[in-house]
């Protein structure tokens, strides 16, 4: 990890916390560092009372392009009963996919349970974890030139939580993400219910402090009241085991066994890397869309 | 009646039109949940596309139920509402479902729609609402596909929303010229195909998990106690 991953910070004058993710050479990927300095700094404003709305935003063009596939391995081997045999075991994926995203010490569950108004800046780039953010946070503000998605679940399969998209965009889109790897334009997104407001790229920051200043002058009373509530409405969703299958079937398929014809994603990543992996998953999809061998 | 036919891991389940399981023909419900079963479990199949070869994908129907049923409303629910009957077949398949839809898409019509995953229709497309004489429909998976209210007024209005307010309201996937209706459910098809089959199963098995959390098995399984109810009013009607 860079020594700035992200950058956190609080305005007292405004009672407004900040997180910045930092790794614009990564386009803000989310390694499990990251992970847990957010996770962190969100534990310490819950405790502040003087804040009342958090701001998460990225450095760079793109709000996130995911987790960070790099560090996935190490995320394993170092997991308890991760480096006991040559490949970790499946208690230790379950291990660190519960702990690192979706159990509830991850960071999806965190930012979900945080206690005050969170309002995200996406731009750019919002795949995966970046889609995340935008259903874990109670209000997102788009660039116009923002993408929402999640291309991943095409050459592995969906292993992110399932209720809180449904219940943002409703089932078929839901479904049309999980198998047809579009990402949303800003301008769908805002349709479907994903997005709250789609204003130009260079005024994104400035509605969003906008929309966070007006948040902060509600009453903490009223927001902690309304948070508490939106909780026991997730419960009563299934929020809950939507998170827990998810931890189950991203440990599975990180274990995924392909069959002969298919393109096997997690070889290519090991024999040609990340970026040419991405890429010939890509050019296969083109192929199909365009009718081409 | 029905023809299955299998290439390159997309299975094509084709039939005249989809009007038989609104007039609840048991035997073509029965046949077509077969169809569907089988394939799910097929291993060299990891999509399933309905599809009508006749003009409408379901044809306007008065829909029999409940006036002209006979027999008991526990055998109508074996072929229409149980676990292994049509709707919770494809609604719980393990394999990417799709339905391609032109023309009239009446009462069974829309029930296919809303348990498919995905779905491919024509401009011209009409889709009725299945809640009118359909005691079997899913109104949990209608709040949400389009969402609570559009669904509540789909029931109680009964009006035909057409394809591109389908598309706004999130019912349909992709809505295309009929003459393009074939070729882009194919490449949603192939598209879907080109996942990894355990991650299609895997992603379903957690579809399923989240599904049954929001009660669409309960609602399925809620059928026969409407299908009673619409029965007793319906004799009620024709007393009166």
């Amino acid at each position: 990890m860079s020594a700035v991953s992200a950058s956190f910070s609080i305005d007292r004058d405004s009672h407004i916390a900040r997180i910045r993710i930092s790794r614009p050479e990564r386009r803000n990927m989310i390694d499990i560092a990251t992970g847990r300095l957010i996770c962190d700094f969100l534990d310490q404003v819950d405790d502040d009372d003087d804040i009342t709305a958090v701001l998460l935003s990225g450095e760079g063009p793109d709000l996130s392009a995911g987790w960070d596939v790099a560090d996935v391995w190490s995320m394993y081997i170092d997991a308890p009963g991760g480096a006991v045999k040559k490949v970790p075991s499946q208690r230790a994926r379950l291990i660190a996919v519960a702990d690192n995203w979706w159990g509830p010490r991850g960071l999806y569950s965190r930012l979900l349970h945080c206690r005050k108004v969170t309002i995200l800046e996406a731009q750019g780039d919002c795949l995966e974890t970046g889609l995340f953010f935008a259903l874990c946070c109670d209000l997102t503000i788009a660039a116009e030139n923002a993408r929402f998605g999640c291309p991943r679940w095409h050459t592995l399969g969906a292993d992110g939580d399932l209720s809180l998209l449904i219940a943002a965009v409703g089932l078929k889109r839901a479904k049309d993400l999980m198998y047809t790897a579009v990402p949303w334009t800003a301008s769908q997104a805002l349709d479907y219910g994903l997005v709250d407001w789609l204003v130009p790229a260079d005024e994104l920051t400035a509605k969003a402090v906008e929309i966070a200043k007006m948040c902060a002058s509600i009453m903490r009373d009223g927001i902690v009241s309304e948070k508490y509530a939106l909780f026991a409405s997730l419960e009563k969703m299934g929020v809950g085991l939507s998170f827990a299958a998810a931890t189950i079937v991203a440990s599975s398929l990180s274990n995924i066994h392909f069959q002969p014809a298919e393109f096997n994603f997690l070889a290519e990543v090991k024999r040609a890397g990340e970026a040419s992996a991405v890429a010939a998953s890509r050019a296969r999809l083109d192929q199909i869309s365009t009718g081409k061998d | 009646m029905i023809d299955v036919d299998v290439s390159e891991g997309c299975a094509l389940i084709s039939t005249a039109d989809f009007a038989p399981l609104t007039r609840h023909d048991g035997a073509f419900a029965r046949a077509l949940a077969a169809a569907v079963i089988d394939l799910s479990d097929d291993d060299d199949v990891k999509v399933i596309v309905l599809r009508a070869s006749g003009p409408d994908f379901a044809p306007a129907d008065q829909g029999t139920f409940p006036r002209d049923l006979r027999g008991t409303v526990t055998a109508w629910g074996q072929d229409f509402s149980a676990s292994d009957a049509i709707y919770q077949a494809l609604c719980f398949s393990k394999k990417v479902t799709i339905t391609e839809v032109a023309g009239v898409c009446s009462g069974a019509g829309s029930a296919l729609v809303l348990a498919s995953d995905l779905t491919i229709s024509s401009e011209d497309a009409q889709f009725a609402s299945p809640f009118m004489c359909m005691p079997e429909s899913n109104f949990v998976l209608a709040s949400l596909t389009i969402r609570l209210n559009r669904a509540k007024a789909w029931a109680v209005r009964g009006r035909p929303i057409g394809a591109h307010e389908a598309m706004a309201c999130g019912l349909v996937s992709r809505v295309v010229s009929r003459a393009g209706l074939a070729s882009a459910t194919q490449a949603a098809a192939e598209y879907a195909a080109a996942m990894p089959l355990d991650g299609i199963v895997m992603s379903k098995m957690m579809l399923q998990a989240v599904l049954d959390a929001h009660g669409v098995g309960r609602e399925f399984d809620m059928a026969n106690l409407y299908a009673t109810s619409q029965r007793a009013a319906g004799v009620t009607a024709e007393e009166e």
